[in-house]
């Protein structure tokens, strides 16, 4: 499979990049790491007249630290990198599980939270799609995966995000008019074809993790059928904050991405205030995989929804058994 | 749609080049250069047998753009060995048999190359992940784990013997 012909732009500065986007109308796209966007285009599931790469503005590609303590990741850092940041292990474990070694320093962070939904149909290839009627995320009226359904479910499929969403992260995102900051959690919709809330002609630019406060542990579980190289089947994240006295949770959150199609935050909010013991987190974890919502095998067909929630569940339950035990060594 | 000079240095040989913008580093090697080692499968970046490396890493060439790979060292498959004598990764992936039909070769070695250079003592494991991003269906993968890890423990040597000469 070829790529179509585009043409390609590299800008040096990031405003430069905002005013390529600008003025080509939502016909341009971001190019970073490329692993995601280029096969899609190869696939023609995505159409580009102009890819605007954004590897060459420094501004990108660094780490680094901000007044009011947080860290800011810029977008076009190498996921390889991610898994060096130790602050959050939940974030350098969840970093370390996406895709391969190989793909994981050619692929970026900003990528990696705007990697596309994916569907066993969908992701097939142009000549499996020609003379076919087309599914919504190609632009058609139906649903392979669930043919009575009236919207696209294709899978949240990043790693990082649910990991991201767990510690309270935020991205900030650039345009000509400005710029805005808003939770990671905000850029995702429940909408497979259209699965992000960023508007044509805004670039995430940034990614920014809070500090760590004393006596908080976090974790990430990534169920795949490969060690390398899968998408997940699920994942899920889990941050818990002690109290001074060491026993009772302060602030607890979690978060699950995989078989939803959007990455979904997990009620855990009932542990707080609470002496943690293993039945109490048996407990919450049971009632808030129920949370998930709608569970969408759309990601691989074979492995079925009953499985995934029973899953989600004990993955829940195994990374918040995780983080506490960090918290009390923290 | 128009053409764009691009400078790319291969093997040590520096090439100019009028290329289309869409064309991926992978075509530009095989068609333009007629350097044939990297090859083109999946092209979707699942398969790695188009591995190269740029400024040392192992990528995918098929998910490179030919045109964003200029005032990058790539070397291939063809530029490994030296004044005639193999590698040591190529002589122990012939010497461990590691090797069937030779298709998902180049690639193999090109990822080891790339990954031993950052990480010189390497655990099993360590090459097995690493090594996760490239499809062998002759073999199996314990002879071409076993050559790699062979070259990683003669790297080690080798090293402790500089080090002891220092």
């Amino acid at each position: 499979m070829r790529l179509p012909p585009f043409e390609c732009a590299s800008p040096a500065s990031l405003e430069e990049a905002i005013n390529l986007l600008g003025q080509a109308a939502g016909q341009a796209r971001v190019l970073a790491g490329g692993t995601d966007l280029l096969p899609a285009m190869k696939r023609r599931g995505i159409a580009a007249g102009l890819l605007v790469n954004i590897k060459g503005i420094a501004g990108l590609k660094q780490v680094s630290a901000r007044e009011d303590g947080s860290t800011a990741i810029g977008a076009a850092v190498s996921v390889n990198e991610v898994t060096g940041l130790t602050a959050w292990p939940a974030l350098a474990q969840a970093a370390s599980r996406v895709a391969a070694w190989t793909l994981r320093h050619m692929g970026t962070v900003g990528g990696n939270l705007l990697v596309d939904n994916r569907c066993w149909y969908y992701n097939r290839s142009g000549e499996w799609w020609r003379g076919k009627e087309q599914c919504f995320k190609r632009g058609g009226e139906r649903c392979y995966v669930f043919p009575s359904g009236r919207q696209c479910r294709a899978a949240a499929s990043s790693d990082l995000v649910p990991a991201l969403v767990a510690i309270g992260a935020r991205v900030e995102v650039q345009s000509a008019s400005g710029s805005r900051l808003l939770a990671v959690k905000d850029l995702y919709r429940a909408d497979g074809a259209a699965p992000h809330t960023l508007e044509p002609g805004e670039i995430l630019t940034h990614i920014l993790l809070p500090p760590c406060p004393a006596g908080t542990g976090s974790a990430f579980i990534k169920l795949a059928r490969r060690q390398t190289l899968d998408f997940a089947l699920v994942n899920v994240a889990a941050v818990i904050s002690l109290a001074e006295d060491g026993r009772t949770c302060r602030e607890a959150s979690a978060a699950v991405s995989g078989s939803v199609v959007a990455p979904t935050p997990l009620p855990v909010k009932q542990l707080e205030g609470r002496e943690i013991t293993t039945w109490l987190l048996d407990e919450v974890a049971g009632e808030a995989v129920k949370a998930m919502g709608f569970v969408t095998y759309a990601g691989a067909m074979d492995v079925p929804a009953g499985y995934r929630r029973q899953v989600a569940g004990v993955l829940l339950r195994r990374s918040l058994e995780q983080a506490w035990e960090r918290a009390r060594n923290a | 749609m128009s053409k764009i000079l691009v400078e790319l240095q291969v093997n040590g040989e520096s090439h100019e080049l009028a290329i289309e913008p869409h064309r991926t580093l992978l075509e530009v090697l095989r068609e333009n250069l007629g350097l044939t080692g990297a090859k083109e499968a999946c092209d979707l970046g699942e398969c790695g047998v188009c591995m190269v490396l740029m400024g040392g890493k192992p990528v995918l060439s098929c998910l490179v753009l030919a045109a964003d790979a200029q005032g990058q060292e790539i070397v291939t498959i063809e530029g490994l060995a030296q004044g005639g004598k193999p590698h040591p990764l190529q002589q122990a992936f012939v010497e461990h048999g590691a090797i069937q039909c030779g298709y998902c070769t180049p690639g193999m070695i090109m990822t080891a190359k790339g990954f031993l250079n950052s990480h010189p003592a390497p655990t099993e494991e360590d090459v097995r992940k690493a090594i996760g991003n490239n499809i062998c269906r002759c073999t199996g993968y314990k002879k071409i784990v076993e050559a790699i890890m062979d070259v990683a423990s003669q790297n080690a040597v080798q090293s402790g013997e500089e080090l002891a000469k220092v």
